[in-house]
């Protein structure tokens, strides 16, 4: 490509910093022109932050950056567009009760005002979206479509504006593989046809897969820029972590104990459509010391098992037990006092209140029990002292228990929640995507802490689409597929057979 | 027995219209002001100042119009007053609405003895009806729909307008998008607190109008508390209307004619204690806003404060 050696973006000694964080130190960054180029780092290392202070959502507190060898000053997101700047966020920056039209014409000008002119903006859109290959139907409301597709209502939200550089901020995470499969050669397309392209994620395989320079941040710091030819996956998590990360566990082969939790025949209609069951016929029994793995694509029925089991939602037919007890009619907090703890994997909405402390997060399910309410009154010193034995634990980095948990880094809020459910007195643990956004060396951890978990006589149910994750954990696999358990593996079965079954063809 | 049903249900009809425009005023403000994504609480206080300064205006200044102008004038003072304390200081939406009712409630029961002592009624001129040439003589229709003063045919000419306005211009995919999510808005820049801003002037005037409607077409008279519970009305009229404007007239027609119906029912003298009667729109509020109408959905970011990064 001709311009592939001229600097797109060069930051120069961009420092950053929050009350009590030094977010980032001193950052000197080259990003190439007709580029992918990976951003990696442990969770908190401030990825997120200079790609915030690039699309102008932070301010640097000193330090500059240059646009094509130019100055580039006065950093707004509008002013970032302007200048073919164009972010998708971790979380979609759409309105759900507007179209997918409405939403990428928004505060754009229409060309006889005030008239809205749908029209021309369908055509100009379509325009677009035909030169670089992505399809979406613009008439769909945005809480129609799958995550998936809103990514791409994103990224072409972005192209439409003209973006010439798109940040994408831990896009898969929130994707199943085949669609990250798809996202992947949506980039290639794009960066073809000239886009530079900057992508942050924890999963190595895909940053060696896609982008052709890869830098670390570590505490605020650039450590490395390699390119792709030059490093491995495991040079990679080295300099991320600062050590060499095991990825092999022995799994002690405990005795199995007494059954914990049982799933009897559980079936659930598709409220919107009478004649189709959402779950049919789940049957699922997990004893002391054991980890049973779900595995399974996305929206085959998971989210509702979860529901179901938490009290969140009720079945239309079939029975929970737990401890031998019936608890089909329970109220969550009936479950949670038998010993219930559950990690979402919608970590935003259901796993914590995002304008909360930590500290008060770290009580969400507990705060009327002893010790932390004593008659009519919460004990603060308590409270905060069980924080800090939470924080300190699970190695979450925040300047203090006080700060409210949006303002942790996405992988320092996961932490919260599985450090406040595995704290408890728990018998049962259902756990959904347990390290999604997490780091390489924080995923470690998490894995040994639930494999300890299971060693101390934890009953646990893991539901989660990464394959990998299952296999090395579960000592049972089931895979789920449209609502029913299809199969039964264990981690000696090969990745492509599980695989096969999860894309719902039986053996 | 036919011409004296049909009779009733002509007067009735009108009444009705008439009963349901001071609602749709504020209606179609409390509207606006919650596209935005501000709750106007204040309705009801805006409301009577409204109806005061209208009143001032008609009967000291010596005319309806003057009376007009000056109810306008307060009700963007209000808006504004709770569009600075709501969107600037970030001050609770509430307690400022409920504040501005308090407000309007003392204030012009205050003014109102000041200027006169003596007790006696002084009755303004009012706002003359204006028969549409033509379509006014159409039997029934002609009296219900088009035998009103001029402000009636505003109101509903400004239904259309906003309904037009939400729904065919940029400004109004704008407006709701600032309702629904001010970040995302204000990354497609949308300047959110020029929009609010506006959004609680409009909202003002509105309902101010409301109020001023009441002593310009109806009572020639200003009475301590004469809204009486409207503005809350309006209010439950938004969301029984589902937040759209032409929601909001039918949901406004429904509440005006049970006002109007239970006014001819006194008239009748069947017996039954006015005062529960007089509960009538009221428990139909209250019907409205306890879910009769099902799921509706209120503006996202409603009653929350932007704070740019
Ligand atoms: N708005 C904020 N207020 C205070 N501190 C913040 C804020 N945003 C980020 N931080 C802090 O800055 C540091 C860097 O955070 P950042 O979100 O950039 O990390 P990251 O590399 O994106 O991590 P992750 O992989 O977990 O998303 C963290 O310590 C975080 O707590
Ligand atoms: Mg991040």
């Amino acid at each position: 490509m001709l311009m592939a050696e001229e600097s797109h973006i060069t930051f120069r000694n961009i420092t950053k910093t929050f009350p009590g964080v030094l977010a980032l130190r001193n950052i000197n960054l080259e990003i190439k022109h007709g580029q992918i180029h990976a951003l990696l780092g442990e969770n908190g290392a401030g990825k997120s932050t200079l790609m915030n202070i690039l699309y102008g959502l932070y301010h640097q507190d000193s330090g500059e950056i240059f646009l094509d060898g130019e100055k580039y000053a006065l950093n707004t997101p509008k002013n970032a567009t302007a200048h073919g700047i164009g972010m998708i966020h971790q979380h979609f920056m759409l309105i759900p009760n507007f179209t997918i039209l409405e939403n990428i014409m928004l505060g754009q000008t229409s060309p006889k005002p005030p008239k809205l002119e749908k029209d021309y903006f369908r055509k100009e859109i379509l325009k677009v979206s035909a030169k670089f290959g992505i399809e979406v139907d613009l008439d769909l409301l945005v809480e129609e479509v799958s995550v998936g597709m809103q990514q791409k209502v994103e990224i072409l939200k972005a192209l439409y504006k003209g973006a010439k550089l798109l940040i994408l901020d831990e896009p898969t995470s929130v994707l199943t593989p085949q669609e990250s499969q798809e996202l992947f050669k949506m980039l290639h397309d794009l960066n073809n046809k000239g886009t530079t392209i900057i992508f942050i994620s924890h999963k190595l395989n895909e940053v060696m897969q896609i982008s052709d320079t890869i830098s670390v941040l570590r505490d605020g710091e650039v450590v490395a820029t390699l390119p792709k030819s030059q490093t491995s996956q495991e040079e990679l998590s080295r300099l991320m972590v600062g050590r060499n990360v095991n990825n092999k566990y022995d799994k002690a082969s405990e005795p199995i104990g007494e059954e914990i939790f049982r799933i009897d025949n559980i079936s659930l209609h598709d409220p919107h459509n009478k004649g189709r069951f959402l779950l049919k016929d789940i049957s699922i029994q997990i004893s002391k010391g054991e980890i049973v793995g779900i595995a399974g694509v996305d929206q085959n029925g998971q989210e509702e098992l979860a529901e179901i089991i938490c009290a969140l939602r009720a079945a239309t037919f079939g029975n929970l037990y737990m401890c031998r007890h019936d608890v089909t009619n329970s109220t969550t907090r009936q479950l949670i006092e038998l010993g219930l703890s559950f990690i979402p994997s919608d970590r935003r909405n259901q796993g914590l209140v995002m304008d909360f402390s930590i500290a008060e997060n770290t009580i969400l399910e507990t705060h009327y029990q002893k010790p932390f309410t004593r008659g009519f009154s919460l004990q603060p010193q308590v409270i905060s002292d069980y924080a800090e034995m939470i924080v300190k634990e699970y190695d979450v980095r925040t300047p203090s228990i006080n700060v409210p948990v949006k303002n942790l880094s996405g992988g320092n809020q996961q932490k919260v929640i599985i450090g406040r459910e595995l704290s408890r007195n728990t018998r049962f643990l259902l756990v959904m995507q347990p390290t999604m956004g997490l780091d390489v060396g924080a995923i470690e951890f998490v894995h040994q802490r639930l494999l300890k978990a299971r060693q101390g006589g934890m009953a646990i149910l893991m539901i989660s689409t990464d394959l990998e994750e299952v296999r090395k954990l579960s000592d049972r696999i089931l895979v789920m597929y449209e609502g029913k358990i299809i199969g039964q593996a264990d981690s000696t079965t090969s990745i492509e057979k599980i695989g096969m079954m999860m894309a719902g063809f039986f053996q | 027995m036919e011409a004296f049903l049909m009779g009733t249900a002509v007067t009735w009809l009108a009444m009705a219209i008439r009963m349901s425009i001071p609602l749709l005023y504020a209606g179609l403000g409390g509207l606006v002001s919650q596209k935005a994504g501000i709750y106007n609480f204040g309705l009801e206080g805006m409301m009577l100042c409204g109806a005061f300064f209208a009143y001032y205006g008609s009967y000291y200044l010596g005319s309806p119009w003057l009376g007009l102008i000056l109810a306008v004038i307060v009700g963007a003072l209000l808006g504004l007053l709770l569009g600075f304390t709501s969107i600037s200081l970030r001050v609770s939406q509430v307690v400022i609405g409920l504040g501005i009712g308090i407000l309007g409630l003392g204030l012009t029961s205050y003014l109102y003895r000041l200027l006169d002592q003596s007790g006696a009624a002084h009755v303004s001129t009012l706002f003359p009806i204006i028969p549409i040439p033509l379509l006014s003589g159409i039997p029934f229709f002609g009296e219900v729909f088009f035998s009103h003063n001029f402000m009636v045919y505003v109101c509903f000419g400004l239904v259309i307008l906003i309904s037009w306005f939400f729904n065919h211009t940029t400004q109004g995919l704008n407006f709701k998008a600032v309702g629904e999510n001010p970040q995302v808005a204000d990354s497609a820049g949308v300047d959110i607190i020029r929009y609010r801003y506006i959004a609680m002037l409009i909202s003002g005037i509105l309902a101010s109008l409301g109020g001023a409607f009441l002593t310009l077409t109806q009572t020639a008279l200003f009475i301590e508390n004469l809204t009486a519970g409207r503005g809350w009305i309006a209010l439950a009229a938004v969301i029984l209307g589902k937040y759209n404007a032409w929601g909001v007239l039918l949901a406004c027609f429904l509440f005006g004619a049970a006002d109007a119906a239970q006014m001819q029912i006194q008239v009748m003298s069947l017996g039954i204690p006015y005062q529960f009667l007089l509960m009538i729109p009221y428990i139909m509020a209250m019907l409205a806003m306890s879910g009769v109408v099902g799921k509706v959905r209120a503006p996202a970011a409603m009653g929350k404060p932007y704070i740019k990064q």
